[in-house]
This record gives structure tokens, sequence and C-alpha cells, in this order.
């Protein structure tokens, strides 16, 4: 049979079919995937530029809350940056493909346009994205780590531990983005480039037209456009990395170890217990987390995510996420504990006071000095108790707990003072020393803060 | 949505393209199903990009546009969403008159064989072929696929040769003019 027979078979097949349909409910569907084309593009948006934003007023408040260095608002012209870079990066490369009607080669090359810059972006990822606050959080840090320390040793600890932590998020943000670009994103590039060749070239070449992978390639471009992938991928992604209850167990046993060693074994000099846990916690989390990673990358290497649809993130995935979370906001929470600890050791407002401290200080010279030698007992301790107000709003209070001498500040956490003698007593985390002025008999009628080369007097007040 | 007079352009556009719109649905799919799901999207995608039908390419070639973006982006993408979906159209065959029942019965069966080979082509060459088989000229192909004309000419060779060796068929020289 000849090839006009077939063009007159079908011809008459064609004649044959007549096609009806309910306008009302066409025209409700068209609306109906115009707002679902909408809202893809919007929430996808939202993720990108939102959280950036969003996180702008979380900020401002945990900044209000927490007595923080003013490091901490390096942080927000950064976010700034990032949403503004994203904002006008949409609006100079949209990434929303354009409607039906253009000719083929016109969505390869679309295609190949949005695949490039998509490439051009996360293969400079490290400019834009990552170190801005990669330098103001090391800042703060950095910062926060000199506040806080009594030593170098304690400042490297510090100071080196959030160096270290920042390094190991950053550096799997940036090695994850390239290994999109080598793994997705080229193989599709050089893929359009070939197809776009054969459609506008005259070359007869067999293996380069296949078009079904041009337009799986457009779709592939509309669903996963911006940085983030999409739901059904995502999920299936998740359940390669966490795909039993083994894996989860191989996480979470760790990270418990990790905390009980941070609680049981806590150093003093290295900040707050809570602090020490999480830090403790996180390190074998992280570990033994991005060490599955990279195993489920090895067993999957050279099968990509293809997963469409219905796909969902399976239990032991949830978990993990959910876990992920939580170790998120207790490390974020880790963090102000320590800098809360790191400002009430600071004595924030002693500088303030100090201009009228000499003088006063003077008086404290009169101490009776054979009061240094008394013997350290409840009935000293008892004497020593008692409330001292240097300032309005800066009082010392000091107890007597079981044997151990605890003093509180005014707004700030109460710690323990070690006696150098029966009137001068120290802090071990901070370099300050209280100096009580005894008689003969009766209670302190005040004490010398001796702190910073500098010497405040508060007197006793009535409790 | 569209007004009065869209609308009635658009019932009499489908009235003369409403076969097309099977045909492509057929040639990208497999089953049945699949088939009245991509036909419904591609009514779809037409009625929502008819306002910007500006009427620079023929209506024939636009909705050869749109029919074959919408099929090929269809696959990967659309399925879950049409199966929660209203049967937008309803699809009749009425046999021919004119034609004799012996006749007709070879027409279709030459058809049937026509849709398997078509689904073992490669997927340039399914759209060349479809576009062929529906008697478009080398220009309209060109505008459809937005290449040259005498890269039409190259692949649309080619692909006759790969249809007609698929059918079991020679290929009848210099059967195709551009018109």
């Amino acid at each position: 049979m000849s090839l006009d027979k077939y063009q007159q078979a079908w011809k008459a097949e064609a004649s044959q079919v007549k096609v009806t349909f309910d306008a009302n409910l066409l025209s409700k569907e068209v609306w109906k995937s115009r707002e679902n084309f909408r809202s893809l593009i919007f929430w996808r948006d939202v993720r990108e530029v939102g959280v950036a934003i969003w996180m702008i007023p979380g900020w401002f408040v945990l900044g209000n809350i927490i007595p923080v260095p003013w490091t901490w608002w390096l942080t927000v012209p950064v976010f700034l940056w990032i949403a503004g870079f994203i904002l006008v990066d949409r609006k100079l490369h949209p990434q929303s493909p354009s409607g039906p009607g253009e000719p083929l080669l016109f969505y390869a090359i679309e295609s190949l346009t949005q695949v490039e810059h998509q490439i051009w972006l996360l293969r400079n990822i490290f400019w834009w994205y990552l170190l801005p606050p990669s330098l103001s959080l090391m800042a703060f840090f950095v910062h926060v780590a000199w506040n806080g320390s009594s030593n170098g040793w304690g400042f490297a600890l510090v100071g080196g531990g959030s160096g270290l932590f920042l390094l190991v998020i950053y550096g799997f943000i940036y090695w994850i983005n390239q290994w999109a670009v080598r793994n997705q994103l080229e193989p599709r590039r050089q893929q359009l480039m070939k197809l776009v060749a054969s459609l506008e070239g005259e070359s007869d070449a067999a293996d380069s037209d296949d078009i079904m992978e041009l337009v799986s390639s457009l779709a592939a471009t509309d669903q996963n456009s911006g940085l983030s992938p999409n739901w059904a991928t995502w999920s299936q992604n998740w359940n390669r990395i966490i795909p039993s209850w083994r894996e989860v167990a191989l996480i979470i046993v760790p990270t418990l170890a990790g905390a009980y060693c941070g609680f049981r074994y806590s150093m003093p000099e290295a900040g707050p217990v809570f602090f020490q846990s999480v830090v403790a916690a996180v390190i074998p989390f992280e570990i033994m987390f991005f060490g599955l990673w990279h195993l489920s990358y090895r067993r999957h290497k050279g099968q990509p995510l293809t997963a469409t649809g219905t796909v969902r993130p399976n239990a032991p995935a949830i978990v993990i996420l959910v876990m992920i979370l939580l170790m998120s906001a207790l490390a974020f929470a880790a963090i102000f504990s320590f800098v809360n600890a790191a400002g009430s050791r600071s004595g924030s407002g002693l500088n303030d006071i100090s201009a009228h401290a000499d003088e006063e200080a003077a008086d404290a010279k009169d101490d009776d000095e054979s009061a240094s030698d008394l013997p350290i007992n409840e009935r000293l301790r008892a004497r020593l108790v008692g409330r001292y107000q240097l300032t309005p709003d800066f009082i010392f209070d000091v107890q007597d707990h079981d044997g151990h001498l605890m003093v509180g500040i005014t707004n700030q956490s109460t710690q323990e003072v070690y006696p150098d003698s029966a009137t001068k007593w120290s802090y071990r985390s901070i370099e300050a020393t209280l100096e009580f002025k005894l008689g003969r008999s009766g209670p302190a009628s005040q004490l010398t803060l001796h702190q910073n080369g500098i010497k405040q007097v508060a007197r006793r007040i009535k409790k | 949505m569209l007004d009065e007079d869209n609308q009635s352009l658009f019932t009499d556009w489908l009235e003369k393209h409403s076969a097309s719109v099977i045909k492509v649905a057929r040639a990208y799919t497999l089953s049945s199903d699949e088939c009245q799901d991509l036909a419904q999207e591609i009514l779809l995608q037409a009625w929502r990009s008819m306002p910007r039908f500006e009427g620079k390419s023929s209506p024939a070639t636009w909705f050869y546009r749109v029919a074959l973006h919408t099929a090929m982006n269809w696959h990967r993408k659309d399925r879950p969403r049409r199966t929660h979906q209203q049967p937008l159209l309803e699809v009749q065959t009425v046999p021919s008159e004119s034609a004799d029942s012996c006749e007709q019965a070879e027409q279709r069966e030459t058809v049937e064989q026509l849709y398997k080979a078509i689904h073992g082509l490669p997927k340039t060459d399914a759209a060349l072929v479809l576009l062929y088989l529906d008697e478009m000229s080398y220009s309209e192909m060109a505008s459809v696929l937005g290449i040259s004309e005498s890269n039409v000419g190259v692949k649309l060779n080619r692909a006759k040769k790969a249809l007609a060796a698929l059918m079991n068929a020679a290929p009848s020289e210099g059967n195709h003019d551009e018109s």
C-alpha cells in the first residue's frame, strides 16, 4: 500500500469522528487550571523569597528578647540581600513556561535558556546565597565566643565549634546544589542543546530527535523551576535516605548518647549544660544523617528521581524530618542560652556606674583586716547573706544554699562564688571577685565588686 | 473565560478540527482511558489559549502547536490531576454513508496499523507523520515545529521511510509535493 493510501484512510477515518463538549464545564476547568498554575508559581516564590523575608521579623523578636551583641543585626541586611536577589532574578529571568500555541522549537530554546540560567544560579550559589550569611553569622559567633569565654581555649572551643557547624551546614548546601547541577541540570542542558541543534540544523542524525525527551525536559523545568525540587521527587529522595526504622535507630541512638555525654561530662568553662548537651547531640546527629545521605547517594547513583503525583514520605522519613526540625530548634535555643549566659557573665551595666565607684571603693579599705582570717563556716556565710544595692536596678542577692554561697543579680542568673578568704569570694566562670566588709560582729555592711580592674561598692539594703 | 463570540468561534473550530484532537491523543497514548484524558487536556489547553490566538498562523497550524505541546507535556505531569476531572467531551464515530462497509473496514484496519506504527516511531517522526497524514504542507509543518522547510523535507523523508518499514510497505517516490 502506498503512503497516499494511508493519507486517504486517515482522512476517511477522521471524517467519521464527531466530538461534542460542555462549554460551561470547560470554562470552569480552564479557570481551575489557571488558578492551580498561579498557586504553583506563588508558593514556589513564597518558599524561596518568603523564607528570607520572614526570617527578618523573627530575627528582630529574638534580638529583643535575648541580650545579643550588635553583630546579631548584621544578618538582617543579609536576609534582605537574599530576598532581593531572588526577586530581581525572578523579574529578569521568569521561570514560568510560556502558554501553549508556540512552535516546538520555541519551547526548546526557552527551556534551554531557563536551564542555563538555573545552572548559573547554582554554580554561583556560594557568592550570593552562602557567603553573606556565613560572614554575618561567623562574626556573631566569634563575638559571642569572645564575650563569653574566660580564656583562649574557651574562645577557640566555642568559636571553632560554631565555625565548624556553619562549615558543615553550608558545605552540605553547596555540595547538594553542585550535585544537582552535575547530575540533573547539566545532562538536561546537553540534551536540550542537542535537540535544539537537531531542530534548527539540516542534519539527519537519528539519535538526536526524541521530542518526547525534549518536552519531558520542558515539563521538568516547569515543575522544578526555581531552587527547590517538586514534592514527589522530594519525598522519593527522603524515602531513599531513610528507607526503614533501622536508619532511624542509627541516627537516634548516637544522638541520645551524645546528649547524655554532654550532660554528664559538662565543663563549666564551655557554657551552660544545656548548650553542651545540645552540641554533643547535634554533632553525632549530623555525622550519622549526612553519612546516610552520602550512602544513599552512592547506592542510587545513576538512578534519577522520577516520582510524580502521589509519592509521600514514609513514616521513618517523617520521624527524621521532625527530628531535624527539633534539633534545629534545640540548636537555636542552645545558642541563645549560651549568649544569655555570656551576657550575664559580662555584667552588663557595670561600666555605666563606674564613675562614682572609686570614691565608694575607698571606704572598703576600712574593712577589718582581721575578718579575713575568720573560719569559713555556716556562721560566717550567715553574716554575708543579704541584699546589696549597687544601683536601684542592680542588686546582689547573696544566699546560703546547703553550704554554697549563691549570688543572684537583678535580671541575671544566680551563680556560686567560692572563698579565697573569709571576706573575698570569687566567681569561677568569670574573672570577678566579691569583697565583703565585715565588722567585729553582725552582717556585712557592704560588698565590693572587683572586675576588669574596676571596684564598685554595693551597700546592704533591707530585704 | 470566553465571551459568546469566542465560544461560537471555538465551537466552529472544533467542528472542523475535532478529529485532530482525537488523532493526536491516540498517537501519544496507548490505552483508550489515556486517550480520553489527553483529548480532554488538549481541548482544555486550546480553550485556554484561544484568546491569545491572533491569526498570525492558520487555525490548523496553531491547533497542532497546542495539541503536540500538550500531548508531550501531559505524559509526565497531568495524569494524577485528570483522574479527578469530569468528562469534558464526548466522542462519537459516525459511519460514512458514501463508502461501502467493506471499504470502511479496510480503512479502519489501515488506520489501526498506522497508529501501531506511529507508536513505534521516534517521537519527532511521529509528530511529522501526524502532520503528513493530515496533508499539511511543508510550510505548515515548519511552522508547527519551528524549523526550516528544507529541514522538514529531510526529516519527513526519513520519517516516511520509517513508517513504510513499520507498515511493511515501500514508500512511493515523490508522492508528497510541497503545496
